[in-house]
């Protein structure tokens, strides 16, 4: 399968502002990777790099094309979903079925049309018409029945309700990914993503703050939920964040042994929300 | 095309659509978003439709006592009936010159302005693909278009007066004499000739082209600032002709440019008359022989088409790399 998308020294500046400071990463392919921060990271403009929709300086290679320069062939082997507003409000269900249809070498229209039939969508409906759930669904199901390579989703359930975040990840995961597809996802809202996740990218003020997979986490970062008398011995040990709740103190620590920590209270493997917390405020304090 | 398709499947690797399809799918596709291409026309037909109903129904109420009565031969009347058809083309080119630069105006801005670019962006057809399809439609598609709803309201016009003639004539006859019911008659027959017919559509064909040809610059200019832009793509197309117009008359008291411009807009229309060679050839030769392939050259070898076609073709490069490079900042 292979490395589908590569990233050295990626930089794109805005004027002055630094978008993008010397990012390097790869995705493999077969993968799930979360792009992850808060907003105005840079996640966007990550994602418009990798898409060929802005310029940028370094080098990057997506499914082995040039994707400023050979955006045309990469629209053949990468989907992307900009947001949930971004389908035309004018068209009807069944005119952008036929057009992608037309237009689209890998699309498979009666897949599509079956993963539509599910919903409750009227194929003869506008977009406009539309509630802004069903036209998730309806951008979704067309690009569930596109044969990519690779499938970009920028913030996909922004502006959504939580039972249509929820099928919406449900449908992603049951209907679309198997082991020939790749999936990058770009959210600040870490919850809804974390348990479908194979891999994290953190990104912060530009630059690239965390870069591990899911599996990995536990190896390298443990959380240490203590009491207030330990608070000070836990300090001590250089922990990346400290937390307190009730009585309580929750500390990460960043490739520390765990027997040096046991005796102080309970280990456990930290949330990515709590990661995330830990990573974007951890340079702060 | 099935062949390509089947093999498309069974290869996973390098698949394209036949451009060709491509294309012609981008084309429905603004046939489905712009559907004033169909209302303008339709509305321009149907004032004619009814005017001219009107028209002749207060025929007979003209106040005009006997007038001096008209001598009509059958020359005069296939003039007439020439003229009269052509005539009725004006208003539908006068439409089209609004509905193209509007529609060229906005096909590149409305899907920046509501994000939908991105979806567009996502499919695998190029930008150089999707601004041609949008100069066919503007170029080809719309003079097309303008020329059917010329040609169906003509039909309509002609099948009315038939049907009315009688009714007419009588009409004429008492408000102007026996020759002017003559005329009526004589004017109807005209209409029912197939070689009128002929020649009036090859006019219009050779209007439509000609039509295509003179707007090229007007379009490619309309698709640039659509696709250029930040926002209020009219104000600023507005603004810049306005200005490169006042400028060039205060720094060289000159007024070339606003020149080339009415003569490229009105051009278009004033095609009718390069193509019936104007009414002095209608006088001398009556209608049917007055699209000839010498007149059609003659208009096709002015230079201020052609360079006019090619700031067209410049725009029009010009629109494709601003839709290609371009960062949305959104």
């Amino acid at each position: 399968m292979g490395t589908l998308i590569e990233a050295k020294g990626l930089s794109k500046s805005y004027g002055s502002a630094r978008a993008l400071d010397d990012i390097s990463f790869t995705v493999e392919a077969g993968r799930i990777v979360g792009l992850i921060g808060p907003n105005g990271a840079g996640k966007t403009t990550a994602l418009k790099a990798l898409l060929g929709l802005t310029h940028y300086d370094g080098y990057l290679r997506v499914a082995g094309l040039d994707p400023y320069r050979q955006r045309d062939a990469l629209m053949q082997d990468v989907c992307f979903i900009a947001d949930v507003a971004v389908l035309p409000r004018w068209i009807r269900v069944h005119q952008v079925v036929a057009f992608v249809e037309g237009v689209h070498p890998r699309f498979r229209a009666a897949r599509c049309r079956e993963f539509l039939a599910r919903t409750s969508i009227p194929p003869k409906a506008q977009v406009k018409t539309l509630s802004k759930g069903m036209v998730t669904q309806l951008h979704l199901a067309i690009a569930m029945a596109i044969d990519a390579k690779l499938l970009v989703l920028d913030e996909p359930t922004l502006g959504l309700d939580i039972l249509a975040r929820k099928s919406f990840y449900d449908a992603l995961i049951n209907d679309y990914f198997d082991e020939t597809r790749t999936l990058l996802i770009t959210t600040h809202q870490v919850e809804e993503v974390e348990h479908l996740l194979t891999d994290l990218l953190f990104i912060n003020r530009g630059k690239l703050v965390l870069d591990t997979p899911m599996d990995r986490i536990g190896e390298r970062f443990v959380q240490l939920i203590t009491t207030a008398d330990q608070a000070a011995a836990a300090r001590a040990l250089g922990p990346i964040h400290e937390q307190q709740a009730l009585g309580r103190h929750a500390f990460i620590f960043d490739g520390k042994d765990s027997a040096a920590l046991a005796p102080l209270g309970e280990l456990r493997t930290p949330g990515v929300a709590d990661l995330f917390v830990a990573t974007m405020q951890g340079g702060r304090q | 095309m099935n062949a390509v398709l089947e093999s498309g499947k069974a290869v996973a690797g390098a698949v394209h659509a036949p451009r060709l399809r491509v294309f012609n799918w981008l084309v429905r596709r603004e046939l489905w978003e712009h559907r004033g291409i169909w209302i303008a026309p339709a509305i321009c037909a149907a004032i004619i439709l009814f005017s001219s109903a009107v028209g002749q129904m207060n025929l007979g109420d003209s106040p005009t006592p006997h007038g001096p009565g008209l001598a009509v031969n059958a020359p005069a009347a296939d003039q007439w009936a020439g003229v009269a058809l052509l005539g009725m083309a004006v208003p539908f080119y006068i439409t089209l010159l609004f509905t193209q630069f509007f529609y060229a105006l906005n096909c590149l801005f409305d899907d920046r302005k509501d994000r939908s670019v991105l979806f567009w962006k996502s499919l695998p057809a190029s930008d150089l693909e999707t601004v041609l399809s949008k100069v066919f439609v503007a170029s080809v598609v719309l003079p097309l278009v303008a020329l059917l709803f010329t040609v169906a309201t003509q039909a309509v016009f002609a099948v009315l007066a038939a049907l009315r003639v009688g009714e007419i004539a009588t009409q004429l006859g008492t408000a102007f004499g026996p020759n002017a019911a003559a005329a009526a008659h004589a004017f109807v027959g005209a209409l029912g000739s197939p070689q009128l017919w002929l020649a009036d559509v090859l006019t219009l064909l050779w209007v439509a082209v000609g039509f295509a040809l003179w707007t090229l610059p007007i379009v490619g200019y309309a698709l640039l600032v659509s696709a250029a832009t930040a926002r209020a793509p009219f104000v600023f197309a507005a603004l810049l002709v306005g200005g490169v117009g006042l400028a060039e008359s205060l720094l060289f008291n000159s007024g070339w440019f606003v020149g080339q411009l009415f003569q490229h807009a009105v051009g278009a229309i004033v095609g009718l008359e390069h193509a019936t060679g104007g009414p002095a050839a209608v006088n001398a030769h009556g209608y049917v022989p007055s699209v000839s392939g010498e007149r059609l050259l003659a208009a096709l070898t002015s230079a201020d088409l052609w360079v006019g076609v090619l700031v067209g073709l410049l725009f029009i490069g010009g629109a494709v790399w601003a839709r290609r490079y371009r960062d949305e900042n959104t």
